[in-house]
């Protein structure tokens, strides 16, 4: 089953442990994803994307609005909703292959086998994650959330610290297993936090600009150019979406 | 071992060395003070090595004495400690609750229970065995909650996004995260538990190399009293060495 997210006047403030300050992160965030929909969210450091993808996992609550996923408004943690960390968080005493069956083994359910294939993992299964690279361990990370086979996944700037070839063979790997899923299964509802329009643009159905903190959404882009995306040939709204960050 | 210090450790000529050194020196020591000395007063390491042989069946047989108190407590102390520490790190009413009393409670050094189990309990392997179970509980519980505290939130949340119940939750996540705090506190009580029942065995006990090194100097032999105290150390490195093992193994996915 696919699921849709909405945002609906989301605010979220942190406290600051040592000033004991208030710092509006979110000052009211409207967004719809339909479901199936990839969306990806851009906007400058520290605006408040992660806080979104939190909220949208359950591990944080809005001050006020309302998050909900599928019709029901979200009131914690779940299964159907997967986040893949900005640091990818693998249990650095689990091996590959253990991270990613955590998941359906938590759940009692066998892992996908085509899964370490579909990531380029077959191989690297007994490896601790110490002694994976960057990209490696981002694909384990992916694999992991992948497994759980969630409605809804929330990837946070997942390919942020890679170089541009491993970034590039990876949004290939994520744009693979998300047009998978849409042969006979229900497509998976995708939210994206980059740093990197080009990436937002390959890979996005919608890209949402998020302006400096407090956040609002700024502006959303529609790309519709046929998939695998030339984001050479998407000059123009690139330039445009830059612009939108740059302005806030 | 990193790379360095395999580096380190060959510019030293290897990294046993080191160790055996200072054993040796001590060794020459003792035997230099003991040609000065006479045999009733200071044996020398030879004369202590023969009585090791010719006393070997009592030396075991106190030895396995005083290796079960230690078994009894310490595992006591960490079949309740762990537990303990998970529920005071999961519950803050019960961290605020039973952590004073820990605290107070880990303040009386283990050796003054001594006398009051004494009397409670009389001479024998259990009022040793609560001896070296106090000794070793504090370290365990305390390293222990606060390697439980120090598991990365994110993992935690992971864990729980990934859909963990929560015996996945603790057996794989909290307690391994914990793990190299753990071991910390397994170390630290596995010392105060050897301290623990030999002072225990000094004040009074049916046996044990506390008791038999507090005999020896009844019976006017430092040779079985320094070969007693040999059998301390030698039982508590090697079991230390073991504990090191394990550590090593379990925590071998470290970066
Ligand atoms: N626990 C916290 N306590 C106080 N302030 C916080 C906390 N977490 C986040 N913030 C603040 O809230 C704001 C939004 O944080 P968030 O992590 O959502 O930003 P972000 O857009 O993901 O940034 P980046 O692009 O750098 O990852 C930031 O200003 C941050 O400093
Ligand atoms: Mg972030």
């Amino acid at each position: 089953m696919s699921r849709d997210v909405t945002l609906a006047g989301v605010r979220h403030a942190f406290v600051e442990a040592g000033t004991g300050r208030r710092v509006d992160a979110l000052a009211g965030i409207d967004l719809t994803i339909a479901a199936g929909e990839l969306v990806a969210v851009v906007g400058p450091s520290g605006c408040g994307k992660t806080t979104i993808l939190h909220l949208v996992a359950g591990m944080l609550t809005a001050d006020a609005g309302e998050v909900r996923c599928g019709g029901t408004p979200v009131t914690g943690i779940g299964t159907d909703r997967v986040l893949v960390f900005q640091d990818g968080a693998l249990f650095p005493w689990l091996t590959v292959l253990e991270n990613i069956t955590f998941g359906p083994r938590a759940q009692g359910r066998p892992l996908d086998p085509a899964l370490l294939d579909a990531l380029g993992l077959t191989g690297a299964e007994a490896r601790y994650p110490k002694e994976l690279s960057g990209g490696m361990r981002q694909r384990v990370a992916l694999a992991r959330a992948l497994a759980v086979d969630p409605d809804v996944l929330l990837l946070d700037e997942p390919f942020g610290a890679l170089d541009a070839l491993s970034r590039e063979q990876l949004q290939g790997v994520l744009e693979d297993a998300w047009l998978r899923e849409g042969s006979g299964r229900a497509r998976k509802t995708m939210i994206l936090v980059t740093h990197s329009v080009e990436e937002a643009v390959r890979l996005a159905d919608r890209v949402v600009v998020v302006s400096p903190r407090p956040a609002v959404v700024r502006e959303v882009f529609v790309i519709d150019a046929p998939r695998p995306r030339d984001v050479t040939a998407l000059g123009e709204v690139r330039r445009a979406i830059g612009r939108a960050v740059r302005e806030g | 071992m990193s790379a360095t210090e395999r580096l380190a450790g060959a510019a030293l000529g290897g990294r046993r060395l080191p160790g055996a050194l200072g054993i040796a020196a001590l060794l020459a020591a003792w035997a230099l003070a003991a040609a000065r000395w006479p045999p009733h007063v200071l044996p020398g390491p030879d004369v202590v090595l023969r009585t090791v042989l010719d006393e070997r069946a009592l030396l075991l047989h106190n030895a396995a004495r005083t290796l079960w108190r230690v078994a009894l407590g310490y595992g006591a102390a960490v079949g309740i400690g762990l537990p303990l520490a998970g529920l005071l790190a999961g519950s803050p009413l019960a961290d605020r609750q039973v952590g004073s009393l820990l605290t107070l409670l880990r303040a009386i050094p283990p050796f003054a229970w001594t006398p009051i189990l004494l009397l409670w309990l009389g001479i024998g392997d259990g009022s040793a065995a609560i001896i070296v179970f106090l000794g070793a509980l504090f370290p365990i519980v305390r390293q222990a909650r606060a390697g439980f505290a120090a598991v990365p939130p994110a993992l935690l949340l992971a864990a729980r996004n990934l859909g963990a119940s929560p015996r996945i939750y603790w057996i794989d996540v909290v307690l391994p995260g914990a793990a190299p705090m753990v071991f910390s506190g397994l170390r630290l009580g596995w010392a105060l538990a050897w301290m623990s029942v030999v002072a225990a065995e000094l004040v009074g006990a049916d046996g044990g190399l506390g008791q038999m090194i507090l005999d020896a100097r009844n019976l006017a032999r430092p040779d079985l009293a320094i070969a007693g105290m040999v059998a301390i150390g030698a039982l508590a490195a090697a079991s230390e060495g073991l504990l090191t093992a394990a550590e090593r193994h379990t925590l071998r996915w470290r970066p």
